[in-house]
This record gives C-alpha cells, structure tokens and sequence, in this order.
C-alpha cells in the first residue's frame, strides 16, 4: 500500500511536487557541466525506468549544466533545462516527452502515436493500467487500489470487470488540489450528461452512480483547471481525482453553487463562496470580509454599516446560526462590526442556507452559515501574511507527519489604538483604545484512507474603552474534535463533539462609588453524529443526532474596588439540554425529478435549580401578575418544548439547463437574543427559553426557477418565499433588558411574516465576472393580542427594522491581464424603517419629540460603489513569495448614506440630525504575501 | 453603563459625519395636551403647565399654552383645591401636603374635555448633601450634586437647578458724560460694569441609586461648563432642587430623556414613549403627555468665584483693543483716542453707541463701543434678592 501511494506521488507532474525523495525509484544522481543534453537523458534512462521521447533535431545543441543527488526526476530535468527552450513532461508511465519552445500537459492517444515516429524505441501506447495488489484487508472497494488519477487521456478502469454492461455501479472518491492536498469542496464532477452528476463534499468526498461502460467524467471546480477523466465503469469502485489549481484565475469573484448543480441540486437558497474568489472584493479596510461577502448575496441585509449582525430573508439577527468548523459564534464581528471574527485567510469557504436548511442543522428560525477553514498544506510548510492600515495576520500550514497530519494556524491582531490616539485632544476621546486579535488553529490527522480526525480550536477578543470610563471586553471560543470514518462503500459518518462560549464583561471605575463589573456568558457542550447511507442509486439516507447542554449565566453585577457601594447581584443560572433526531432522503424518482424529504424532532428541555415565576394567565405578564414561584432542583426537567420540523424540497429539470424546485421548511428556536438595539451590539444577552418564554417557530415555503445559459457559464435564478414566524421576540416601550430578573414581563411574545422574490444573474468565467441580484422583500410583524401587553401599532402589521423592499447588489470583477484586475461592488436599496416624532411639545425646560407609529417612516435610500484595483506583481511559480496588492476606494462617490436619524434637545430646542458612518471616500490599500 | 457615545469619536476619523436633517413627516398629532409640574407645598409652590404639541416643523412660538382651564389638586381624602391661572397656561397655588393622603390633578380645558392623573402618594425627597465641581485635566468644569437617604427609601430622584451668574464689563467706563463735560461715573446710580444673567436646567436630569446597597447618590453631573465659559467669568451660583420620584415616573422621565437627549449612538434603543400618569377620562384613546407627583423637594446651593477657577482665561474682543490681532497689527479703528475737550466728536460718538472708557493720556480720553464697557450688551442689570455682595 504505502509503496504504491509512493509510485503515485512521482505522478503528478506539477513542478511543486518535491516530494516522495526518500527510496525513490524515480531518483537520479547526475553530474554534469555544459554537456549535450544526451548525456543527461542516458543518465536517468540508466539509472530509472523512465523513457524519453523527443524530436532529435530539437535537441541539436542543447547543453545542461546540473548537479544531483538523489533527487527526483522531474527536478533534475527541471534544473537542467532552466534557460533552455526545451520543456518536460513526464506522464504517468514514466515516459517523459522534451518538446522545444512550448510544453504540453495532455497528451492524447494519436499525439502519443506521431511522437512514436521520432525515433526511439520500445514505445507502447497506454492502455488500461495494470492494477496493483492492494490491501487484503480492503473489502469493500472490490480489492482494487485506490487510484489517485491525474491523467485526463488514461482509461480507468473502475472494478473488476464483471462481463455485464447492464445495470449500475456506484463510484466514490476523493477531489484533492494536487498541490496542497486539500480536499476540493463543491467541485462538480458529472457526466456528458449533466443529469447524472454531483458535487463534493466538505471533504472533497463524492459518491456518484452510474450505468455500467465507459463515460466521460468532468470535473470542474471554480479557481481549478477542468479535467476529465475517462472510466470504464465495471462494478463499483473508487476513484481519487487530483486536479490543478487554475494559477492565473486569482482574481474571480464567484458564488459558487456549482456549475449545473443550481440545476440539479434540490437545495433552494443555498450559496456557496469559496474564499479565495472573494478575496478582490472591495471591503472598508481592504481586509477581505466574509461576513461583507454574505451581505452582497441577495436575501441578506443588515441595519447599517457599522453592524454586526445580518438579516436573512427578514429574520433577526439572532436567527442566523453561525457555525466556524462546527462551533456556534455568538459574536461574530470585531470593533464595532467593522472587521468579521473569521481570519479570512484560514477560510476554505462559506456556505449559506437562507431556504432549504438539511435537516442535520437547527436551533435557528432563517439561515445557517456554515465556516470552513481549510486543511493545512500537505505537502510543504507554506504561510501567508497581510498588512492594512489597522491590522496584521499571519497565517502558517504544512504537513507534520507526511502523508497523515497537517497543521494550520492563523492569528489577526489590530493596532486600532494609534488611531485614537491620533484624535485631537479636544475630542475627549484621546484616552479611548480599542482592539482585538484572534487565532485559530486545525489539526487534521489520517488514520488511513478511512478514518480522519480534525481538531479545531478558535479564540478571539476584543476589548474597547472609550474616553477612559467603561471598559468593554468580549472573546468567543470554541474547541471541537471531529471525526469523519467511511464505514463501508455506502456508509460514511462524523461525529463530532466541542465546547463553545461566549462571553463579555463591562467594568467602570470613573466613580469610585458606583464603579461596577458585569459579567455574561454563555457555555455550550455539543455532540453531533451525522450519518450518510447510500441506500441505493437513487436513495440517500442522512440520519443523526445533535445535542447540546447550555450553561448561561446572564448577569453578574459586582462592585468594583474598595469604595464601590455597587450591590452584588447574580442572576439565576440558566441550564438547558436542545436535542434532536434528524432522518432525511434524497430521492432520485426520475432523472428529472428528485426529491428531499427530512423530518427532524427537536426538544428542549429547561433545567434546574432554578426559581421561576408563575403568571395569571390571560394577562400581561407584569410585576402585578405574579401568581408565585416555583423552584425546581438542580436537573430537573422543569419545562419541555418540542416537536417535529419538516424539510421537504423537490426539483423537476426539464433540461440540462431549466429546472424548477419548490421547498417548505419548519424551523424551532431556544436561544434569543435579547436587544432593543436596531444593531447586534457586544453587549446584548442571550436568553434561553424557559417557563415563561416560549421557543420561536418559524415556517417557509419557497418556490424557484433556474436557467444556465451560454454553455451553464451564466446561471440565473428566481426564488420567491413566504416565511412565518411565531412568537418571536419584541420588546415593551421602556424595556430594561439588561439585569433584569423579571425578563418575561419585559419582553412581548409576537408574530412576523415575510415574502419576497430573489433575482440573481452570475457569470461565474470569462475576463468578467461576478453576480448582479435584486430582491424584493418585505417583513412586518404584529402584535395584536391584548393579554401579552400593550397593541404595537393599534394591532396592525408594521414593518420590522430591517424591512427594505427593495435592493439591488453587484460584484463584478474584469481582468485586464493576469496581473491586474479591477473589482467594483454596488449596493442600492430602499431606507429602513424608522420612527419619527409626529409631534413636539415643552417639558423639562427644552422641547421633546412625541413619537407615536412605530416604523412608519424611511431613512433616505442607501447606495454605495466601491472600487478596488488588484495588482498580482508576479506569478511566477518558483518565486519563493508571492504578494499581492490591493488599491481601493470604499463609497467612491462620497455618498452620505444615512446610518440613523436622530433628535436631540440642544439649549432647550429641538433639532434633527442624520448620521452616516462613512460619509466620505475611504481608501484603502492592503498588501499581501505568500511563502 | 451605555457610555457608547465615545464610539461617535472613532467615527468621525473615518469619514463619518453628522448633519440636520428634516425628514419630511406628513402626519401631524397635534394639540395633545401636556401637563407638565408637581404638587407640592411645605413652602413650595405647586405650578401645573399647561400646553398643546405642535408639529416637528414648527416653530417654538407656535407651542400653544392652553389658557381659561380649571385645575384642581383632589386627595383621596375627598379634599378638593382649585388653582389659579397666574400666567398663559401656567395654574398655581400654594398649598400644604399631608404626607397620610394621595393627591391628583383634575383638568377641565375650555373644550369640555376632561383629564385626571393617578393619585401620588407624597414622596418627600432627602436633603441635598453637597454641590460639589471640579476641573478636568483640559480645565472644564463640571457640577455635581450628591445626596442619600439616610431611610434607604427613596432611590429615584430628578433634579432641576436655575443658575445666576454676575458679570462685568470688558473694560470699567470710568468716566460718563455729563451732557457737557466728562465726570467720574457714580457707580451707585449708574452702574454699567456689573450685571447679572440667569439661567434654568433644560435637561431632563434623573439618576438612581437601585444598584447599589445604600440609597447614596455621588457625584451625579448636573451641569458641565467649557472651559473660560464667561457665565463662570466673576460670581456663579448654582440652586439645585432635588424632587425624589416613583419607579414609574423615573422610567417615563428616562424614556423622554433617551427619545430627546440619547439616540444618537449606535447602539440606542429605538425611540419609543411610554405613557405618563395622566388620562383623558372624556375619550381616554386620546394619549396625555406627562407626569404628575405629589413631592416635597429638598434645595441647596453654590456659588462659585473666578478666582477658585483654574486656567480660565478671556481674550479681550477685538473691538474693544488698540490692534487688530492681523500680522503686522493693523491700528483698530474702532479704538477712538479723542481730544479731552473736543466736546463735538465726544458726543457724535456718544450718538454713535461708544462710551468714555478712561483718560489714556494727559490730553486725550479713550472711547470704545458699548460691547467693551456695558454689560447690559449681553446681561441685565436684574440682581437676584438674594444675592450676596453689594454691587450695583
């Protein structure tokens, strides 16, 4: 076994590829000095089993100079024809063409036979290769080896011919980036007929079927050269695919949902943006920005520029599930929302569900986005850094154990003080500071080919104080391990289990007397086991289980210093267990029409010790309504919530290019977020659900329609959706929400309903791209029950802060050359709602504002551009770094988008400002290096 | 503890920037009524304002003060008071309060409508411990009141302050005319080198004490100077009146202080109003602004003199110098040096608002306009009964 993956390693011809040296057949050792390059080809013909083919008259008057030890043969042939016109290429039958003044990579049969004509003997032209005896011990893969291919004119053979051309076969494998041994995520991988086709997993996994013979099989992947390879599919079998990363395609900016498989797939709403496509888009500080790539997907919105959080298809910021290798991210911005908590050079890519959420997910009412980093370099020690005007990250990877482990590691830090300290002193704010840093790490260990564990570990925190008086600080953190096993041919599963939380604490010292400390967290213990069975050619079976113990402390108030007279104050702990079983299908009932059925059954439980009060029922809950208390011990049941949530979605494709699917969604959620802020901010707190507050339910239908044009490179989709929410979380006018014992009698249980459509055009190839989308949408929410308080708007339905019924958004990016390229984002959208005093009146010695129709008004229209220009300085292969820069220009035309609209009582009179964030240009410029 | 205000500080650096705005509101809820004030007696006065809301847009003048109601302060013990309408709008009285009983107001307004607030229990506010300021490092001044309850009882409290301050003049007018030549001023009679000016809160000022284990107050601002403010110029004297509040009266004051005096961070809450006390009983969907108690507040006061302030300092107009402060200087020709008895040019200039300041040189007199040596330019010359020098 390891021999043969040895042989396999001398295979990949990418010029990267120094590996594999010890006990290498493909080794040489040569010694020459301005010689004919015959001398060098008789040397590695003696010493190997390599051939050579070439034109004798190209070779005329070639000389090498080259000294060798025992390195491989690619590299010797490398050196030695550095500042000649000859080039290589080795294929994997140890047969190396030298061409002069161009190269070649493929090599098909019929070239293969001209080549035949000049001159050298012993030449057989490829024909099934001979399979190598393999592990006994490896049952289920028909006792064939695993064969990494890499050559697109090979034939492979896939099982032991079984002499039926009838029926179907099942192929499996992995998609690797043969130059960093990195699963390829998402990849399609399809046959001329694009109906039979899939994606890869997180991976880089596949399982496809088949019927029996030879096929074409294409695999294409954004930011990865196109190959093929050509099988014979006997009986089932597997298949590793190694392809090469697309070296001059650095400056795409696509969305991948994989070419056709927006056609194929029954997943509605769901993106897909691989990190290193984005990387060009223009951001506020020339950081990349995922968090600012979500925003530009159509669907999502947020409150403002400075805002942490985001808005999917009108739910709240706190129904959007954030997972970071599996962890939940409760807070996932830095200073202030303008930086995301994810390094984005650690990220592989991130995906988003805003309408088909698979079953295994939830816990949350309208989204989940997934964050993957990648896996370590595994084949040499590389690393990256980058330099803005307010931060600086450092990211290194590479193998530990060849072949088995690899590491990665990043860290971020900001030197945002010197900027403070630049303000004037007059400003007050010259004793303010603010920063944060983060770093996150991975280790993914291969057992075998079977079994791979993957640890993960992530730490970020920020603090802020401002105008030396109150200081702020936050840091998430999440640990996990994961193991992923392929059980047998049909049958994979992961398991994974980790601790995540999130905390902060405010802390003031100014008055000695009411200087204060408050403490919040949250902790959480998760188990997952995600199963995936591959009943049969059209069936298949994703079952599991998720749990999670929450432990929430949500306030310690507590004096600080001496002097302080602060009354300590705790509140009750919160326990809780969220569980869930989860059963779905994916069922091909015809070529063109497929299916995904789910059921999962979620149940919260609340947990003791805990004291809760009781309410009369059929009035608000109040202070005055208190019936008693009840006190339960420590893990006692003390209030179950549960029941089944469906996730059902269909497609029908009427061709190769045109389908339609239609899903319906049922979501529950236990944990919110309580803030009366328009904006996520770091110091709101979360609230389990108890006695008294009830979970958040939430449905959505959904109905699509997708058409690829031009060859599947331009992809356009239409997605319309209505979507219910019950029993979501509004607030009381006058709500104390932070210390507060009593929260249920602040906080009014309510209804939402949101609908929309979703245009997205992307053209995902080609010197221009990138996605041009316009959404309409709306989100209002009611409450109309007079025994939960007092009516919002005399019970009628009123839009919710981040209702903006209409938006435009583009990204697009034009390639001048493979070294510049240019990049603009525009966003369009209507204000959001606002409420605005209706009338003003004297009291306090100054004019007040009455304010009365909550929402019932729009801050003006917000519209932006942003420019950058992207400079790769060289490209060069052999570098040994490479850097990159980044010029832009966040809001180029200056636009002073408004942020807020405010009134204040200044000298006893009133007056109305508007506040924008970036109400001018801001430049930016970002350098970047990789080694 | 929402300190975020400073974070505006941040913003600014990066472009960010604040301008008026007039959003364009077409619906207009006017003519509530609003009743502003607070039963009291034990010497205070009970003052009940009575006005109307306007739209955003207009004007202040255009706030209506609603005249010819009838108000009456009733306790649960059936006792009933009129009041009097002592200005537009403004109804009074003096009256005593018996701290066993509960009082509430009772409107009626010219247009039938009839209006009553919950009944108070009295509340009787701790007496102020001290006024005390200080400087910061870039010299502003701030003033803070401190206070407790000894009975741990009160907890919530709002405070009001009027300020009067004595100002002088630039520069002593020495001399005035005498309608023909010039004689020393008797500042006893003809006093243009001191005056006073006056001032009233018109923040919504409230504080609690309900997270710590004493009812202490310490050091809650009241009032924040900037640096060489002139009110702080000779005399300043601070007179704070401290009125205790209920839980909910407190969260109506926040509320109207966070809609009016707070929203302009990022991370406000959205602006909502809670209701006051007060109810229109006629139609009671027709919302009332305001709230009403029943409360003996506790007073107390300070003054403050120029020569306790540190790095408070004045640049002398430009009017009022013999240079423009250009570069090179350019003579003032605003600095007039007239003859001693060219009596013609004295009183043109007399005509044209200047005044004799002083003698500059054995043959000439000084002559400057107003601004630099009349304090009634910018102040008056109604000295507060109770102040405590002798000036004029």
């Amino acid at each position: 076994m390891r021999k043969f993956l040895l042989l396999h390693m001398v295979w990949v011809f990418c010029a990267f590829t120094a590996s594999a040296q010890t006990l290498n057949p493909g080794t040489v050792t040569v010694n020459l000095s301005g010689e004919h390059i015959l001398k060098l080809i008789q040397a590695i013909e003696e010493q190997s089993s390599y051939r050579f083919y070439y034109n004798p008259i190209d070779l005329d008057s070639v000389t090498v100079t080259v000294q060798s030890s025992g390195l491989p043969v690619d590299e010797v042939l490398l050196k030695a024809l550095a500042g000649t016109e000859i080039r290589h290429a080795i294929d994997p039958k140890e047969n190396i063409f030298l061409t002069k003044g161009y190269s070649i990579r493929t090599i098909r049969t019929n070239q293969l036979a001209a080549i035949n004509d000049y001159g050298k003997t012993n030449v057989t032209i490829p024909q099934t290769p001979v399979t190598e005896e393999g592990d006994t011990d490896d049952l289920f893969f028909n006792r064939r080896e695993v064969e990494r291919a890499s050559s697109e004119n090979r034939l492979y053979e896939i099982g032991a011919p079984t002499g039926s051309t009838r029926g179907t076969a099942k192929l499996t494998g992995y998609v690797t980036d043969a130059k960093t041994g990195e699963p390829a995520i998402g990849v399609a991988v399809f046959t001329e007929d694009a109906r039979i086709g899939t994606s890869t997993d997180n991976y880089g996994f596949y399982t496809l079927t088949l019927p029996r013979g030879r096929h074409e099989l294409y695999i294409e992947g954004v930011g990865m050269k196109n190959t093929k390879r050509i099988i014979q599919m006997n009986n089932t079998g597997r298949l590793d695919i190694q392809m090469e990363e697309q070296v001059y395609s650095l400056e795409e900016i696509v969305v991948q949902s994989d070419r056709m498989s927006n056609i194929r797939n029954t997943m509605m709403g769901a993106e897909r943006v691989q990190l290193k496509e984005v990387k060009n888009i223009p951001s506020v500080f020339g950081e990349t920005d995922i968090l600012k790539v979500v925003l530009a997907l159509p669907g999502v919105k947020s409150a403002g520029e400075a805002s942490a959080g985001f808005n999917v298809r009108g739910g709240s910021t706190d129904q959007n599930l954030i997972l970071f290798n599996d962890g939940t991210i409760y807070n996932p911005t830095h200073l202030f929302g303008f930086f995301s908590a994810f390094n984005s050079d650690l990220v592989k890519d991130i995906e988003l569900y805003k309408s088909s959420i698979p079953s295994k997910y939830g816990g949350r009412l309208s989204s989940v986005l997934e964050v993957n980093s990648r896996e370590g370099n595994k084949n040499k020690i590389t690393g990256s850094a980058g330099i803005g005007l307010l931060t600086t990250r450092l990211n290194i990877e590479g193998p530990i154990i060849k072949d088995k482990t690899t590491f990665i590691a990043g860290g971020r830090i900001t030197y945002s003080d010197w900027i403070l300290k630049q303000l004037p002193e007059k400003s007050g704010y010259k004793r303010s500071s603010a920063g944060f840093y983060d770093f996150n790490a991975q280790i993914t260990h291969k057992f075998n080919e079977k079994n791979t564990i993957y640890v993960n570990g992530y730490y970020s925190r920020d603090r802020f104080k401002l105008n030396s008086d109150t200081l702020y600080r936050y840091s998430n953190t999440n640990a996990s391990i994961k193991w992923r096993s392929l059980f047998g041919e049909k049958f994979t599963g992961v398991f994974t289990a980790g601790y995540d939380r999130y905390d902060y604490n405010v802390e003031s010292d100014v008055n000695p007397v009411n200087a204060y400390k408050m403490d919040f967290d949250i902790n959480q213990l998760f188990f997952k086991a995600d199963l995936t069975q591959y009943i049969s050619t059209n069936n298949t079976l994703n079952y599991g289980l998720n749990t999670i113990y929450y432990s929430l402390h949500p306030g310690a108030y507590l004096p600080n210093g001496a002097e302080s007279l602060v009354d300590p104050r705790k509140l009750q702990k919160e326990n809780a267990l969220e569980s869930a079983l989860y059963v779905e299908d994916q069922w091909n009932i015809t070529p063109q029409f497929s299916a995904t059925a789910g059921i999962r059954y979620s149940m919260f439980n609340a947990l003791g010790a805990r004291t809760y009060n009781t309410y009369a029922s059929g009035q608000p809950k109040s202070e005055e309504t208190i019936t008693g208390t009840v006190t339960k011990g420590s893990g006692d049941f003390f209030k179950t919530y549960g029941g089944p949530e469906f996730r059902i979605s269909a497609r029908y494709a009427f061709s190769n290019d045109f389908s339609i699917k239609a899903g319906y969604n049922t979501l529950r959620q236990y944990i919110h977020m309580i803030s009366n802020t328009t904006v996520m901010s770091p110091t709101d707190i979360w609230k389990l659900s108890d006695y008294n507050i009830k979970p958040q339910r939430g449905d959505q239908m959904a109905f699509g329609l997708y058409k690829n044009f031009k060859n599947n490179t331009i992809e356009m989709s239409l997605e319309g959706y209505y979507k219910r929410m019950h029993d979501f979380l509004d607030y009381k006018s006058g709500a104390v929400l932070v210390m507060n014992p009593t929260l249920e009698t602040d906080v009014v249980q309510t209804k939402g309903r949101s609908y929309g459509v979703e245009l997205m055009i992307k053209k995902m190839t080609g010197r221009l791209n990138g996605w041009i989308s316009y959404a309409y949408s709306r989100t209002e929410l009611r409450q109309n029950d007079p025994t939960k308080g007092a009516l919002i708007n005399n019970g009628d339905w009123y839009p919710a802060n981040f209702d903006k019924p209409h938006e435009v958004k583009m990204v697009g990016n034009f390639k001048f050359t493979h070294r510049f390229s240019m990049s603009m984002n525009l966003d369009y959208s209507t204000g959001r709602p606002i409420t605005l005093p209706v009338a003003k009146y004297n009291y306090g010695g100054g004019e007040r504002v009455y304010y009365s129709e909550r929402n019932a008004y729009r801050i003006p229209d917000y519209f932006r551009v942003d420019l950058s220009v992207n400079i790769e300085p060289s490209h060069h292969l052999v570098l040994l770094t490479h850097s990159s820069i980044n010029i832009g220009v966040y809001n180029i035309t200056g636009r002073k988008n408004a942020y807020s609209i405010y009134y204040v009582t200044e000298d006893g009179k009133i007056n109305g400002y508007k506040m924008s964030i970036f109400g001018s240009p801001i430049p930016y410029i970002n350098y970047n290096i990789k080694f | 503890m929402k300190k975020w205000k400073g974070l505006l500080g941040l913003l600014f650096l990066l472009g960010s920037c604040v301008d008026p705005y007039d959003p364009p509101i077409h619906e207009k809820l006017t003519d509530l009524l609003v009743v502003e004030g607070t039963i009291t007696g034990a010497g205070f006065q009970t003052a009940i304002r009575l006005s109307r809301t306007v739209g955003v847009q207009q004007d202040e003048t255009d706030i209506r003060m609603e005249t010819g109601a009838r108000v009456q302060v009733e306790s649960d013990n059936g006792a009933l008071l009129e009041l009097q309408e002592f200005e537009d709008g403004v109804y009074t009285t003096n009256m005593e309060l018996n701290s066993d009983v509960s009082y509430r107001l009772l409107i009626k307004t010219t247009d039938g409508m009839e209006y009553r607030s919950e009944f108070a229990p009295v509340l009787t506010s701790p007496p102020i411990d001290s006024i005390s300021w200080k400087q910061e490092d870039n010299y502003d001044l701030t003033i803070y009141v401190n206070t407790h309850d000894p009975q741990n009882n009160t907890w919530y409290y709002c405070w009001e302050y009027d300020e009067d301050w004595e100002i002088t003049a630039w520069l002593r007018s020495e001399y005035e005319w005498d309608g023909s030549q010039m004689v020393p001023r008797d500042e006893q009679v003809n006093n243009i080198n001191n005056c006073w000016d006056t001032n009233v809160s018109t923040q919504i000022l409230v504080g609690n004490s309900t997270q710590l284990t004493q009812d202490v107050i310490h050091l809650f601002p009241i009032r924040n100077y900037k640096r060489s403010d002139r009110s702080l110029s000779y005399l300043y004297r601070i007179r704070v009146r401290q009125y205790a509040l209920g839980n909910t009266a407190y969260q109506y004051w926040e509320s109207m202080k966070k809609n009016t005096e707070g929203t302009n961070d990022l991370f406000s809450p959205q602006p909502s109003d809670i209701a006051g006390n007060i109810q229109c009983t006629t139609d009671p969907q027709i919302p009332v602004i305001g709230f009403v108690e029943a409360v003996i507040p506790s007073v107390a006061e300070r003054y403050i003199s120029f020569s306790e302030l540190k790095g408070w300092s004045y640049d002398l107009p430009w009017q009022c110098r013999e240079e423009y402060p250009s570069v090179p200087p350019d003579p003032n020709p605003l600095f007039k040096l007239v003859g001693i008895n060219d009596s013609e040019t004295i009183s043109d200039l007399l005509d044209q608002g200047f005044l004799i300041i002083s003698q500059y040189d054995e043959r000439r007199i000084l002559m400057l306009p107003r601004l630099c040596g009349d304090c009634r330019v910018y102040a008056s010359k109604n000295k507060p009964v109770d102040w405590i020098n002798d000036h004029h």
